[in-house]
């Protein structure tokens, strides 16, 4: 029983740094987020009094706003609300920034959440299809699609979809969104293109990760050892050769999380959805920097969340801190 | 009936032709048989084709191989799954490198047990701790949690043991299996492998390039060269009165009986490469009694009762034994 | 192969300097009555909704989504070389802190960090290429410490350093020369991924705002109409598909190239 509070007390000792890691970088992120913010040209006490303020009421506002005061401290405030949830107030509308960004995050999160399943799937069957017969025809194909997918950009793969799914067969819609609530299937019609758009490229990047590695495990000797044992084919890839190949393929899935995300942006502009993205251009459009600020920092914050769950999963994976 | 029976068994690469020809042996219940000769000669191939795990592009293209009495070859992966880990299990060389660096060795042999004895899942903790134990692994409430890489070559060995014989089996193949292990790991392992054969009645295959080893443990030796059987009988009768050229020279290399007295020899020169095998004798090269006779085929012939030699000369020749 | 990717590249660059002199039509000039018209002679590629020559709006928006790719790369280059080299001399504090800056970065999604700066800063191509440039940054930054990394714990840099020369002399004439190639490559890779970056961005109508022409700007003006003309987004998607592809495969060569080289030198 002492081996298990050691090997506790180590996974502790190797968990501080995941955890610790997003913390720093969210620190550095959130201060970038918000240095943007005090490089605008754009003065929010000017903007709130219009053309005909005098020097000495912007001044009277910036007191009033705090803007006055050194930088580090405005921006410890900053985050401290920003923490407690409270991002500050649009500019234009006066409405709380969190608000319309919680109202627009479920939009992304659905998707970028179906984004990954589609992703998992499609670039898991793949890339395993691909492992198990290196060098028939299917995994010529799969290697032929994955590395073409990867020069398309994603919003070619969006309109590709579009055109082919709804221009020429007329089978789903080419834009537009039905919350979740409102059904599972009427939902997936609208979210189905726009994932799949997201997660391609993430797939084709898990099929050649995963077919590489598999490829790799399956020659080991305990992959021989598991058969010699009597172990069926299944539970020698799922439960043996795929545990250790699987790696390099979550990985993939942490870096990918970023770029479905910023795939988002023009995959929400390609099918018209109303994301957190959208919010993000229409911000940028009218100098909001509240609402840009807001926009980016929850974007950093799913980012780092999604990049810990893939670093945590990866340590349960890796029982050997060193070995990889 | 016994255990194992090979019969006129062909081990082909493709393209390059016989890397194994016309082996035949049997193993009894409860009996030790160890295949030797040095790399290359097709004794781990042999027993690979028993285990039904040969590398890509190798395949048995003539001959039986039959485990009590049923054959192997032809099984489909269906049927090898239902024989192996049930009936026929093995461990192998570097012992680290058959297990599954994730997982515990605990978890690879409960899997074990839970599959191939059917023990329900919360009894198989107790039965890994316990079988380990047997195996004669110290603290092993300890060692069942621990993942490969945290134990020694000796323990590992011990652990793959254990997993090889949780599913109760008739033969148990060891290839090279204490090769890498140092001399006294080397001792005890292979007196954990005869112990099991006394109480469980378990047949061994043993694979070693070093004689000493079999003739620790083997009632019956079979020797290879260049992929073919050159001589078998009774392991003591065979070290101590061996009647091929290349037993004998075996014999010289190993380190058995009174080897500390002898300089180190190696046997010179090489066996021949598969694309280049001679017509006739396939030592005939690097023996120093061969004659003009030698280059025509050589069958192999029985003498007196059990023992077999593939050899010209095998009746004029007086060899020399292990003093 | 690397023929091919070379002629490409040759054929963009001189339609990125040359660019709207070669061009038949304005790209600007609209023409109402030629609107969504399918390839013919006078325009090869057809016309857009406002009866725009897609054609000339493709080579004349060359220059800028080019000169857009470049700058971006050019900027990640300084914020990530120098600092790179600086975390290798400059101490503990320093190399963990740009260490952590690098990763920060890395979480940044492209195309929303572009639209923040944008947003923030005014939309220009220098804001935008400033966001992307940024992000390519901690790229440069691992490459270039990596490189450097592996040239500090070599012998002769060891020995340099007992023969007291001075480490901005190393810097100079050792690391440098060995770092130089291994960036080089990046930079080749880094282009292809900020070409499309780019793309992204004036697709969005962020950095170039329309109706100046760029590649991406021609497909966001063809997105409206897929139902007219669904094969209008090909032309503008395939020349940037082909582009970066002839980037990254002499990229590819180079780095293949490399490795012949350096295994023939051991």
């Amino acid at each position: 029983m002492t081996l298990l509070l050691e090997r506790r007390a180590a996974r502790t000792r190797r968990l501080a740094p995941t955890l610790a890691t997003p913390v720093v970088v969210f620190v550095l992120a959130s201060l970038l987020t918000f240095g943007l913010g005090a490089l605008s040209p754009s003065n929010p006490a000017a903007a709130v009094l219009g053309e005909t303020a005098t020097p000495a009421d912007i001044a009277r506002m910036n007191h009033e706003f705090g803007l006055d005061r050194p930088f580090l401290v405005r921006y410890a405030d900053w985050l401290g609300d920003a923490l407690t949830g409270d991002l500050g107030r649009s500019y234009f509308t006066t409405i709380p920034v969190s608000d319309s960004i919680f109202a627009a995050l479920p939009v992304d999160l659905t998707l970028a959440g179906l984004a990954v399943v589609l992703a998992v799937l499609l670039g898991g069957a793949a890339g395993i299809g691909a492992a198990l017969r290196p060098g028939s025809r299917f995994d010529r194909v799969v290697t032929f699609v994955a590395s073409g997918l990867g020069t398309l950009p994603p919003f070619v793969i969006g309109i590709g979809l579009i055109v082919v799914f709804s221009v020429l067969l007329g089978a789903l819609p080419a834009g537009g969104y039905v919350p979740l609530e409102a059904g599972f299937v009427p939902w997936l019609r609208f979210a189905i293109l726009p994932a799949l758009a997201l997660s391609l490229d993430i797939a084709a990047s898990i099929a050649r990760q995963l077919r590489t590695s598999l490829v790799g495990q399956l020659g080991e000797n305990y992959v021989t050892g598991a058969v010699v044992r009597g172990l069926g084919p299944r539970r020698v890839l799922f439960r043996h050769a795929l545990r250790n190949a699987v790696g390099p393929a979550l990985t993939v899935l942490g870096v990918g999380v970023p770029m479905v995300l910023g795939g988002a942006v023009v995959t929400e502009k390609i099918f018209n959805l109303p994301g957190v993205a959208r919010l993000a251009l229409q911000a940028a459009d009218q100098h909001d920097v509240p609402l840009i600020q807001g926009t980016l920092l929850v974007t950093i914050t799913v980012v780092l969340v999604c990049n810990t769950l893939v670093n945590l999963a990866l340590l349960r994976l890796t029982p050997q801190g060193g070995r990889q | 009936m016994p255990v194992l029976r090979v019969d006129d068994l062909d081990v082909s690469v493709a393209g390059r032709g016989a890397a194994v020809r016309d082996v035949s042996f049997t193993v009894h219940k409860g009996e030790s048989v160890g295949l030797v000769g040095e790399s290359g000669s097709g004794k781990t191939l042999t027993c690979r084709a028993v285990l039904g795990v040969l590398p890509p592009g190798v395949a048995v293209t003539a001959g039986t191989i039959e485990l009590d009495g049923a054959p192997l070859t032809g099984l489909d992966r269906r049927g090898w799954d239902r024989v192996r880990g049930n009936r026929l299990a093995a461990v192998f060389q570097d012992p680290a490198s058959y297990l599954n660096p994730s997982l515990t060795v605990g978890r690879q042999l409960a899997e074990q047990l839970r599959l191939k004895r059917g023990l329900p899942r919360r009894q198989t903790r107790a039965a890994a701790v316990e079988l380990l134990a047997a195996m004669g692994i110290r603290r092993a409430e300890r060692v069942v949690d621990q993942y490969p890489h945290e134990l020694s070559g000796g323990m590992l060995q011990r652990t793959l043991i254990a997993i090889a014989v949780a599913g109760e089996p008739d033969l148990l193949v060891a290839d090279e299996a204490t090769t890498a292990l140092d001399a006294a790991v080397q001792a005890e392992v292979l007196e954990l492998l005869r112990r099991l054969r006394e109480e469980r009645g378990l047949a061994l295959l043993l694979v070693s390039h070093d004689l000493a080893v079999v003739a620790e443990v083997c009632d019956r030796v079979v020797v290879f060269y260049a992929g073919e059987i050159v001589e078998q009988g009774p392991t003591a009768e065979v070290i101590a009165n061996p009647r091929h050229p290349y037993t004998e020279a075996l014999l010289r290399v190993a380190s058995l009986g009174d080897w500390r007295r002898r300089s180190l020899e190696v046997i010179p020169g090489r066996p021949p490469e598969l694309g280049a095998l001679p017509a006739g004798c396939r030592f005939a090269e690097r023996c120093a009694h061969a004659t003009d006779a030698c280059a025509s085929p050589v069958a192999l012939t029985t003498l007196d009762g059990d023992r077999q030699v593939r050899c010209h000369r095998a009746a004029d020749l007086a060899l020399v034994g292990a003093r | 192969m690397r023929r091919t990717a070379i002629g490409v590249l040759v054929v963009v660059a001189v339609l990125a300097v040359a660019g709207g002199a070669i061009a038949p039509h304005d790209p600007l000039l609209q023409n109402p009555d030629l609107a969504l018209r399918g390839p013919s002679p006078a325009h090869p590629f057809g016309t857009d909704y406002l009866g725009r020559d897609v054609f000339s709006r493709l080579v004349a928006g060359t220059g800028a989504t080019v000169l857009a790719a470049i700058q971006s790369v050019g900027v990640g280059l300084l914020l990530g070389v120098v600092p790179g080299l600086a975390s290798l001399w400059l101490g503990r504090t320093v190399e963990w802190l740009l260490l952590r800056a690098a990763d920060a970065l890395m979480t940044l999604p492209f195309i929303v960090f572009a639209v923040a700066v944008t947003g923030i800063l005014g939309n220009g191509l220098t804001q935008a290429m400033l966001a992307i440039g940024a992000l390519f940054a901690p790229l440069f930054f691992r490459v270039t410490r990596a490189a450097g990394l592996r040239l500090t714990r070599a012998q002769y840099v060891e020995a340099a350093e007992l023969f007291g020369a001075s480490r901005t002399r190393i810097l100079r004439t050792h690391v440098w020369g060995k770092v130089l190639p291994t960036v080089a490559v990046t930079a080749a890779q880094a282009t292809g991924g900020a070409l499309l970056a780019v793309s992204s961005l004036t697709f969005l109508g962020i950095g170039v705002k329309p109706p100046a022409p760029t590649w991406g700007g021609v497909l966001a003006s063809d997105l409206g109409f897929l139902a007219q003309q669904p094969w209008a987004p090909v032309i503008p998607a395939a020349l940037i598909m082909v582009t970066v592809a002839a980037l990254n495969a002499l990229a590819d060569h180079t780095t293949s190239k490399e490795r012949v080289d350096a295994g023939l030198a051991r």
